[in-house]
């Protein structure tokens, strides 16, 4: 199926492109594939993916889960080919995103969400925010600190004041 | 507790340095984006951590308040103590009178949505601040979800009667508030005559009701709804003998579950847009089985059906395409949900050969044994046979159907019964792209079930292997007629 995608150039987002991460590593994909980022999508449109894109924020191993996300999620793009339509329902998409969110150490889900921003792909965006707030949602502020290893850089007084301010969200 | 937390959350040992803070130093937009996913009381928390995150831009625009962000050291909900509700919900109205009335004017108010206990001094607070910030702000939308301190089945009638008569008082005090409340769910409430046609009258714009475990106290329980703005109405338990729909002309989505009534348990006036529509029931012996030509009658545009059957009998009667044709004429998807393990499900065709527009049908075939009545129950209550339905196809001769594009099966087994649907489905439906079979759900409390009850599960004899797969594929493909490739097939566990 792969064979065939990379020979077809111009029918249905067969057309393939390059991208090339910030220690040189280079992905294969359909444009289907990489137009759900918005930036490369723009940079499609304006013909200057000829040369391979380069994105010099994004480290190849982070790429590559980026990549294996945007395959996966083909389907869901209006513009992608039938072939990767059939190849990955619903439910095994929830299953797919599931996993991946779950399993990430906390160091690269923030990087996937730094490359998610700058790539512009809404869904994983929204998707690796979620799984941040999810880990928030429920803590004391000091557990939340301690979960994303956040310095508490106030005096004693400005604390004082700042619970004072919002006392409600405090009593536990 | 924190040093406790500490050693769980922590990685082992490799993670001795201590990693840096990736989360504050994102960019406003991200970390806005991560605040706008947490509840009001986490996102205020959540700008008190260290200076960075109080420089963030406070909108606060959307306020959620929820009963349980207040609860003491985080007890589970299912463990707290009435004064731990007394407490908590205290809390949740003092924090709601200050996120609605001491806020800068000048900064939108969206969509607040308030979860909260109905207790009469916080109530009154909540009302209170409620009723301001309508007057304030021009409040598109509006949600209470208002719960009871007594739940399941601690629940008891007379405590039911005395919340139907605390909300009586809290609707009557705040008229206001209840006029702009897009959306509401109660539970465990009492009512009798007026209180509902009083609610629906006063909650004028709402579009989203949901009423769970409440009765009605008149006789005949007859539940009439009627309003013009109404989009989902979803009755989950409660004792009414029959619900009336009357009219409301914008109703998109129901779902009802659970009647004691002999005949049919609802009726639709002219509900001209209702497109979903999901019915759940534990029907017993002694139940009619509903006839959805009638049932149905003067619905013309469904496109979704679900009908849960909760392993018990098949509580709907197969029917010729002449009579439900007007009903089913723009069925899409269909969902029958835990079909008795044991029943034949051929009579699921009848569905097929009376919508000519459906994509996808999925089934469910699952005893699900921490949720079904036990063999004892089913003779006490006088439960009858539930592998037997009734069914003879319009077309004994065969049909094309043109649009069916995706059969799912959960609970797949590898039976003349199952194999035998697939094949016929497979033979009738000459666009289908999918056929995914999956194994039983699981379901995680399943795994607590009394031995004796655990004892009588027969364990699946789901394909798990590549080869067995193969055989079954070709095995299914080469006894039918005129049929399409065996790569439809997707078993999916």
């Amino acid at each position: 199926m792969a064979a065939a995608a990379a020979e077809a150039t111009t029918d249905g987002g067969g057309k393939m492109i390059i991208l090339i991460s910030a220690d040189g590593k280079r992905f294969e994909v359909t444009e289907a594939v990489a137009s759900q980022s918005q930036l490369i999508s723009n940079m499609i449109e304006d013909d200057c993916t000829e040369n391979g894109v380069r994105l010099p924020n994004v480290d190849g191993d982070i790429l590559t889960m980026v990549v294996d996300y945007c395959n996966m999620h083909a389907g869901d793009a209006a513009a992608a080919g039938d072939t990767m339509k059939a190849s990955s329902t619903e439910e095994e998409l929830k299953k797919f995103d599931a996993e991946l969110v779950q399993a990430l150490e906390n160091p690269v889900l923030f990087k996937l969400i730094l490359a998610a921003n700058f790539l512009n792909i809404k869904s994983l965006l929204d998707m690796t925010c979620q799984r941040v707030a999810d880990m928030m949602s429920g803590k004391t502020p000091e557990q939340m600190r301690e979960t994303f290893s956040i310095e508490n850089d106030f005096t004693p007084e400005e604390e004082a004041a700042i619970r004072q301010e919002n006392a409600w969200a405090f009593d536990d | 507790m924190a040093k406790n937390k500490k050693g769980r959350r922590n990685k082992p040992a490799c993670h001795s340095v201590k990693d840096k803070d990736r989360l504050t130093t994102l960019s406003n937009d991200v970390l806005l984006n991560i605040l706008e996913r947490l509840d009001t009381a986490d996102d205020i928390r959540a700008r008190t951590l260290c200076k960075r995150m109080t420089k963030l831009p406070a909108e606060l625009s959307r306020i959620v308040v929820d009963a349980n962000s207040f609860t003491p050291n985080k007890i589970a909900p299912d463990l707290l103590t009435l004064s731990d509700v007394v407490q908590m919900n205290e809390a949740l109205a003092g924090a709601t009178e200050k996120l609605l009335n001491f806020r800068s004017q000048q900064i939108a108010l969206l969509q607040p949505s308030l979860r909260f206990y109905l207790r009469y001094y916080d109530c009154l607070t909540i009302g209170k601040a409620v009723q301001h910030a309508m007057s304030t702000y021009n409040l598109e939308t509006l949600e209470f979800t208002i719960l009871t301190e007594k739940q399941g089945d601690c629940c008891e009638e007379t405590h039911m009667l005395c919340f139907g008569k605390q909300f009586r008082t809290f609707l009557a005090a705040f008229p206001d508030a209840f006029a702009g409340l897009t959306r509401l769910q109660l539970q465990h409430l009492h009512f009798a005559e007026p209180d509902i046609p009083n609610l629906l009258t006063t909650c004028k714009q709402l579009k989203h009701l949901r009423l769970f475990s409440c009765l009605n106290q008149d006789d005949p329980a007859v539940l009439r709804i009627e309003h013009p703005q109404l989009v989902e109405l979803d009755i989950n338990y409660g004792d009414f003998e029959f619900v009336e729909l009357k009219c409301p002309s914008k109703l998109r989505h129901m779902a009802y579950v659970h009647w004691e009534c002999h005949g049919d348990p609802l009726s639709f006036g002219d509900v001209p847009l209702l497109s979903s529509l999901s019915l759940t029931n534990t029907s017993a012996g002694w139940q009619k089985n509903l006839r959805l030509s009638q049932l149905l009658s003067t619905v013309t545009s469904i496109s979704d059906l679900l009908l849960n059957f909760e392993s018990e009998k098949i509580w709907v009667r197969p029917e010729c395409p002449k009579l439900l044709g007007p009903v089913f004429h723009k069925l899409q998807r269909v969902s029958l949900v835990d079909v008795p393990e044991g029943c034949n499900i051929d009579w699921t065709m009848f569905i097929l050969e009376a919508a000519p527009s459906l994509k996808e049908i999925c089934i469910t075939i699952w005893d699900h044994w921490c949720n079904m009545k036990t063999e004892e129950d089913r003779r006490e209550e006088g439960y009858g046979d539930k592998t037997v339905v009734d069914w003879e196809s319009s077309a004994p001769d065969g049909f094309r159907h043109e649009n069916l594009s995706k059969v799912t099966i959960y609970g797949f087994q590898p039976d003349d019964n199952l194999v035998g649907f697939v094949r016929r489905a497979m033979e009738v439906a000459v666009n289908l792209e999918e056929v995914s079979l999956y194994d039983r759900k699981v379901c995680e409390n399943c795994g607590d079930l009394d031995p004796k009850i655990k004892m009588k599960v027969s364990p699946s004899r789901y394909p798990c292997t590549m080869e067995k797969r193969e055989l079954l594929k070709n095995q299914i493909i080469a006894e039918g007629l005129g049929m399409g490739c065996p790569d439809v097939i997707h078993f999916r566990s």
